[in-house]
């Protein structure tokens, strides 16, 4: 049985990222601007305006679409980045903008109506009620999906909700509620949600101990990895904490997503495109897993299911999980 | 001092690197210093991306090499000095990068994922993670080409370097892929035996396991009993 062929949403760091993706067969690429207002603030990471307007220059003509992710939250007093982004987005020609905040859902709609408007991830809206006022409110024609939801649950919202849906596929796994999630402040005083970066590089330090080697995110002790244990991202979510005398993993193991297996079960419960994780890895991360990617999504076309393979190398840990799609620890 | 407790891995470069403890600093300084001028005359953009680093230094340190580096950025072209392994670091570096040479060569022309590398602990990273994210960051949005660099660096020499480069590169991949062999060899006994206990220890794991589920199983029909 033939099935839909989702689109395929790709990361892009850097311009050499975007032509990576572009490249390796993504239907789209995202990206954000070099500032606050997405959640993604790297240092040295990131699209100038310039850059932008070269890196549209590139995808248009090959067929691929540009998404510029805006899903951070304004302060007040300090909402200037957010509508010079939306408006500079207007103006270079973007394909639609990703936001999470309504304030900057309602400026885009009043200012640049014609602008195509998708609900980040960073909304975490996972129901359809939520969905419809979005849609209603402020005219979003698509929403992208938390990674705390189970098939079912995607399938549910796909039917139910008046807008497309586009899910999480490969990539760093986020087992919380985003957007509210508070963990990367309570250690550093900054999060995505504000500074748009989760466990900020200035606040992460690598101890060695002999051959082990500690994690420390602001004043407090992570983990601590084995010599040649495979490690993952410095975040509080996937730190080791001892708990009765024992220490593990308390909140999500250092694991990549990996759903290529399910994209079969995901077309049929009519979600529209899937996303790929990982704005701040290289362009040799973007040109493999895209390339793996898009040769998934062909096979989920043709009706054959994609099996998880070559892609190990590039995971946190070492390895992939179906994440919460199965929900099977439950 | 710097910290060596990790041990090189056996590659061609801890082979071919040998020399280098015999060769004095300046010659090596001066070569480091007009490949660092080349590099920004071809990726201007790198160090434009780094200006808010500006005075901070980085010691990149192929393990499997005698020397490594001090990079101190500026407001233009960066600095670069080569230290000794048994020497002291002139100035405390703000982080450093630690890995082999084909690792730290591949990262700075894009070849490998930093995330992945650094995932799989083949680069050990300490202090000022913010500079090397940026570092990192800036390079693999350069598409760095090290074989031209190096034959930039030499001038109007270039095309001579360039081939001098290419015969270097063609020699040490054939050490490599022969100091690769030797390592297997000198393994192998080692290996053949470590193989057998870890089959051993499976073995054991499966019996331990087996013993498990059939301790606990008594132990739930009791439970049964109890509750009719």
């Amino acid at each position: 049985m033939s099935l839909p062929r989702l689109e395929l949403v790709c990361p892009a760091g850097t311009p050499a990222a975007l032509e990576a993706a572009v490249d390796a067969g993504a239907d789209t690429v995202y990206l954000g601007f070099r500032d606050c207002t997405n959640a993604r603030n790297f240092p040295g990471l990131n699209f100038s305006r310039k850059e932008l307007e070269a890196a549209i220059a590139y995808a248009h003509p090959r067929g691929s679409k540009v998404y510029l992710a805006i899903n951070s939250f304004p302060q007040a007093g300090n909402e200037g980045p957010w509508r010079q982004a939306v408006d500079d987005a207007a103006g270079l020609g973007v394909d639609a903008i990703i936001v999470s905040d309504i304030g900057v859902l309602d400026y885009t709609a009043r200012r640049h109506p014609d602008l195509r408007r998708h609900l980040s991830v960073q909304a975490s809206a996972a129901h359809p009620l939520a969905l419809a006022y979005y849609h209603r409110n402020f005219g979003i024609t698509r929403a992208v999906l938390p990674r705390v939801l189970t098939v079912p649950q995607v399938k549910e919202i796909a039917t139910e909700a008046p807008v497309e849906t586009e899910v999480f596929v490969y990539g760093g796994m986020c087992p919380m509620a985003e957007g509210r999630c508070a963990l990367s402040s309570y250690a550093t005083g900054r999060s995505p949600n504000t500074a748009g970066v989760c466990s900020p590089a200035s606040h992460v330090r690598y101890v060695p101990e002999g051959e082990r080697v500690q994690v420390r995110l602001g004043d407090f002790t992570i983990n601590r990895f084995e010599s040649g244990e495979p490690s993952g991202y410095p975040t509080l979510c996937k730190g080791r904490f001892k708990a009765r005398g024992h220490a593990s993993y308390l909140f999500e193991d250092p694991v990549s997503l990996d759903a290529r297996p399910l994209i079969p079960e995901l077309a049929a419960a009519g979600v529209k495109a899937l996303k790929i994780e990982g704005r701040q890895r290289g362009r040799a991360y973007i040109a493999q897993v895209v390339g793996a990617l898009r040769e998934a999504v062909e096979k989920a076309a043709a009706g054959r299911t994609p099996e998880t393979t070559s892609l190990a190398a590039l995971s946190e840990g070492g390895r992939g999980t179906g994440g919460a799609y199965r929900k099977d620890w439950r | 001092m710097l910290d060596f407790r990790s041990p090189p891995p056996l590659s061609g470069a801890l082979v071919a690197g040998l020399p280098l403890r015999l060769l004095p600093t300046p010659p090596l300084a001066w070569f480091l210093q007009q490949t660092a001028d080349a590099f920004c005359r071809l990726h201007p953009g790198v160090p434009e991306r780094l200006t808010d680093y500006a005075g901070r230094h980085l010691l990149l340190d192929p393990s499997d090499l005698p020397v490594a580096f001090i990079l101190t950025l500026t407001d233009s072209t960066p600095r670069i000095a080569a230290v000794g392994q048994d020497r002291q670091v002139p100035e405390a570096p703000d982080a450093s990068v630690r890995g082999a040479l084909a690792d730290l060569t591949a990262l700075l022309e894009g070849e490998v994922d930093g995330d992945a590398l650094f995932f799989s602990r083949h680069l050990q990273i300490t202090g000022d993670m913010e500079l090397v994210l940026a570092l990192r960051n800036a390079l693999d949005d350069a598409r760095v080409d090290l074989r031209r660099i190096i034959g930039e660096s030499f001038g109007h020499a270039a095309p001579l370097a360039r081939a001098a480069l290419d015969a270097a590169l063609g020699g040490y991949t054939r050490l490599d892929r022969g100091v690769s062999l030797l390592g297997r060899a000198v393994t192998a006994v080692t290996q053949e035996r470590l193989d057998r206990q870890s089959s051993e220890i499976e073995k054991l794991r499966a019996e331990v396991r087996e013993l498990r589920t059939q301790r606990r199983r008594p132990a739930t029909q009791r439970q049964r009993e109890d509750i009719s």
